[in-house]
């Protein structure tokens, strides 16, 4: 019975550590302005397809993604910041999403104090 | 009342002035470090800002009337109103770290801050822990609540604090007693696990606004709010025992100043579960719907809420076959039903004076009406109870805020109508009809000179018209010699009316008499406890660790008694000692960035005058031990759990006077239960898959003479241990936001 505790532990462990073969990573620059930003994207990336890590430098803007290759690809990625309503390297923002962000998230929100247009 | 008064204490903060425009200020965490880049929002406007490098930051072209939400990720958002013509200071605090408690964190470490009372609070991230199935099972990953086996038939789980039965216990849903009187038992079940947002359990005689029951500890229910609900959540859940449950919250937006929320369960026990092949159901079968609407209306002064909750459940257990439908008194089989139906409105009204920003009142009340209908064999059981229930609480300060106050009033109506009948001649069959109305009065004062002291002293009368008046004292301190180590004490009084007729339901399901020799007066007890909780950095990383110890002493109480004879439950009035003393040593740690465990000590001297001999309380462990570990990855991508729980042996009531072949030892053996879960989020909620008793432990033989239930020797009472095996469940969470 021991070994029934042990194995549901291990799945956890396993699904974390399994395939570190092909891992791949890639940085995208981003037009993330905040922790607000950062935490939004990370968490999204996060639960996407084939990715293992992701962390965003607020300095750089870049993300940093660790992910599977195979099971995503850089354009898929790109695509996916996108839709969450930042550009990537060169690809815009989606600019649905990009309406649906917090204010400190849109251009200049950063600046204060900040009266944005539009909601 | 909890919620209201941390949003009228963040309210408080504001100061009014009547220019109007420039806003500014500092962020800062509560070690008084500025928040870079925190988000200020207006509520409703497009403006905002974010604070700079020193925590700074200034909005322009607000009102008064305005609202401003402060947001910082891995805190606790704020909302405050504005300030105009000085700084506004703003303090947030760590994700899962509430304003008035001591806080053991999912994954972190146990907050110390300025809370006199010793508070856990349990987060919804605690609480997902154990996906199953209500407030009973909430508790599982909670090392000061446990939890045990009321009987082999009727499947009702009892929590127990300090050693001592629930009952002990006042049961709060934000901050109005929910789970008592006749409810005292089963109302746990009716709390469904997917309304909880959180649950504080304080240990040691709580404050006196929320009244005198609190014997033991207070355990406050927080359910979700309309503002703080997903859009839409969706969850159902399988077990292996062939329980199904199926759980919808809806958020309902409505105005600025108006919202709503809506929350449903149904769920149902649909097979006849015999794992021990004794030829009785191991839990009833059930089926239960439950509703909840609340409306919330937020002004600029006024804040106000109704709600109302409706139920309706039925349960049918016993032997294999028993139905819903069959009648306990002329089925040849028997039965356990418990059918019983409530309706409750309630909510709460609130209003703060922006020129006077210490002051504010609140008032809270319920109105309530449940009725019960059911029995066990040819033991029939009929209850109703109505409940009128208003505390309005006033708060303010004396000079300076070095000196606050809360006072007011309450008043407490209700009304039992109960019915019993053994259909048996010289046994038990009674009515009960009470009435019983309590008017009180209540004051407390806060004296809080520093950041390192606090002393709470509280008092309360009631006017009981059946039992007299009511004098509750209540002392609490704090004082944190160090940053790191805070030491608290307290002393209370607690009064409560026991319902022995509810109380023992688990005798129901036995052969013994039951007789009822007692006066009913009220149960009356002392408590008084000393906690120190401390923190250190082991490899950076803190570990927590929290000893404290509770003493509670009986002056009036109700007893059970099952010790005179194995045919026998003799109900009647304490005479001589009773106490518990309790011991909990709790310490957590954070492994790794994704490992934290916890693990306890607890040691229950429980000892009870029954049959004439002061012994320790039938099936109580005196020694236990819990451990939990959790793993999860960032944003909970991948969660897992394993909590171990022993307990040691229990002292289990005399039955030397049975035949030889239906004597029980004089101690139940120790045993482990294990639990584990583990779960899978995505973009749109999360799975999860689960075992409860994993090591398929069960109490052998849980009834004794089960082939002859309607015999003498009957008797599932005597339960010491889980009925039913190693039980497997699944299922999803579905959150909508957009």
């Amino acid at each position: 019975m021991q070994k029934l505790i042990l194995s549901l532990f291990a799945l956890a462990i396993a699904f974390t550590v399994n395939a570190q073969t092909n891992v791949k990573t890639i940085g995208i620059k981003t037009s993330a302005v905040c922790e607000m930003c950062k935490d939004r994207l990370e968490k999204d990336l996060t639960f996407e397809k084939g990715v293992k890590s992701v962390n965003l430098d607020l300095e750089t803007k870049v993300l940093n993604i660790a992910y599977i290759d195979g099971k995503t690809n850089p354009d898929q990625l790109r695509k996916r910041v996108t839709l969450v309503g930042y550009n990537a390297d060169n690809l815009p923002r989606d600019p649905k999403a990009y309406e649906k962000l917090d204010p400190c998230c849109k251009d200049g929100g950063m600046t204060t104090p900040k009266k944005s247009g539009t909601h | 009342m909890k919620t209201l008064l941390i949003l009228f204490s963040g309210l408080l903060i504001s100061i009014t002035a009547f220019s109007q425009g420039k806003v500014s200020g500092e962020v800062k965490n509560n070690a008084q470090e500025p928040l870079i880049g925190a988000t200020i929002q207006v509520i409703g406007k497009s403006i905002g800002a974010v604070t700079q490098i020193d925590g700074s930051f200034e909005l322009l072209e607000i009102q008064p009337s305005d609202r401003l939400i402060f947001t910082y990720i891995g805190y606790v958002s704020d909302t405050l109103s504005p300030v105009f013509g000085e700084k506004m200071m703003v303090t947030l605090f760590e994700t899962d770290e509430s304003l008035e408690t001591v806080t053991v964190r999912g994954r972190t470490e146990a907050i110390v801050d300025e809370a006199p009372f010793l508070n856990i609070l349990i987060t919804e991230a605690e609480l997902q822990k154990a996906a199953c199935c209500n407030l009973s099972e909430s508790f599982e990953t909670n090392a000061s609540v446990d939890v045990s086996y009321a009987d082999a038939v009727t499947g009702t789980k009892m929590i127990q604090m300090m050693g001592l039965d629930g009952r002990y216990v006042l049961i709060s849903r934000e901050g109005i007693p929910n789970i008592r009187g006749l409810n005292s038992r089963l109302g746990l079940t009716f709390v469904p696990g997917t309304w909880i947002q959180s649950i504080d359990v304080g240990k040691g005689a709580g404050s006196v606004i929320n009244g005198y029951e609190s014997m033991t500890g207070q355990i406050n229910v927080e359910l979700f709010k309309p503002e703080s609900m997903d859009k839409w959540y969706l969850n159902s859940y399988l077990n292996s025992f062939g329980r199904l449950e199926i759980n919808a919250n809806r958020q309902i937006p409505i105005s600025e100043k108006w919202s709503s929320g809506v929350m449903f369960h149904a769920s149902q026990q649909f097979l006849e579960m015999d794992t021990n092949g004794d030829g009785f159901m191991d839990m009833p079968k059930t089926r239960q719907v439950n509703f909840l609407n609340r409306w919330k209306y937020e002004g600029d002064q006024l804040m106000a809420q109704i709600g109302i909750n409706v139920f309706s459940s039925e349960s049918a257990g016993g032997q294999l076959g028993f139905g819903f439908n069959d009648n306990l008194a002329t089925s040849p089989m028997y039965g356990y039903e418990m059918d019983t139906r409530k309706a409750e409105i309630f909510g709460k009204i609130g209003m703060i004076y922006p020129s006077k920003p210490t002051q504010s009142w609140g008032f809270q009340y319920s109105m309530s009406y449940q009725d019960f209908s059911g029995g066990a064999g040819r033991r029939i059981y009929e209850g109703k109870e109505k409940t009128l229930y208003g505390n309005f609480i006033y708060q303010n300060v004396l000079g300076s805020s070095f000196h606050q106050y809360k006072t007011g009033v309450s008043f407490l109506l209700d009304d039992f109508d109960e019915s019993f009948n053994s259909n048996q001649t010289g046994s038990l069959n009674t009515s009960f009809l009470r009435t019983e109305i309590v008017p009180g009065a209540f004051f407390e004062y806060n004296y809080i000179p520093n950041d390192n002291f606090t002393l709470v002293a509280g008092g309360r009368t009631d006017f009981h018209n059946l039992f007299g008046t009511y004098f509750t004292p209540r002392v609490h301190a704090r004082w944190a010699f160090t940053p790191s180590l805070t030491l608290r004490g307290s002393i209370g009084k607690g009064y409560r009316t026991p319902n022995a007729l509810m109380e023992n339901s688990m005798v129901w399901v036995s052969s013994r008499d039951i007789q009822y020799e007692a006066e009913l007066q009220p149960e009356v007890s002392w408590n008084s406890g000393l906690s120190l909780a401390g923190s250190w950095m082991i490899k950076e990383k803190p570990l927590s660790v929290v000893a404290d110890y509770f003493y509670t002493q009986f002056e009036s109480q109700l007893v059970y008694d099952q010790d005179i004879s194995s045919d026998l439950l003799v109900i009647d009035n304490l005479q001589g000692d009773s106490y518990a003393k309790s011991f909990q040593l709790e310490a957590s740690y954070p492994i790794s960035e994704r490992f934290e465990a916890k693990a306890a000590y607890k040691n229950y001297q429980n000892l009870m005058t029954t049959n004439g001999i002061l012994q320790q309380v039938p099936y109580q462990s005196q020694d236990r031990f819990f451990f939990n570990m959790a793993y999860a990855t960032r944003f909970d991508k991948w969660k897992a759990d394993l909590t171990v729980n022993w307990n040691g042996p229990q002292r289990l009531p005399d039955t030397s006077d049975s035949p030889s072949e239906f004597r029980l030892e004089t101690e139940s053996p120790d045993f482990f239960l294990v639990n584990a879960q583990i779960s899978r989020g995505f973009r749109w909620g999360s799975i999860y898959l689960g075992g409860e008793n994993i090591l398929n432990f069960r109490q052998e033989n849980p009834i004794v003479d089960p082939s002859n239930p309607f015999g003498e020797n009957f008797d599932a009472s005597m339960t010491w241990g889980p009925i039913a095996g190693r039980m497997i469940y699944t299922g999803f969470r579905l959150k909508i936001n957009n």
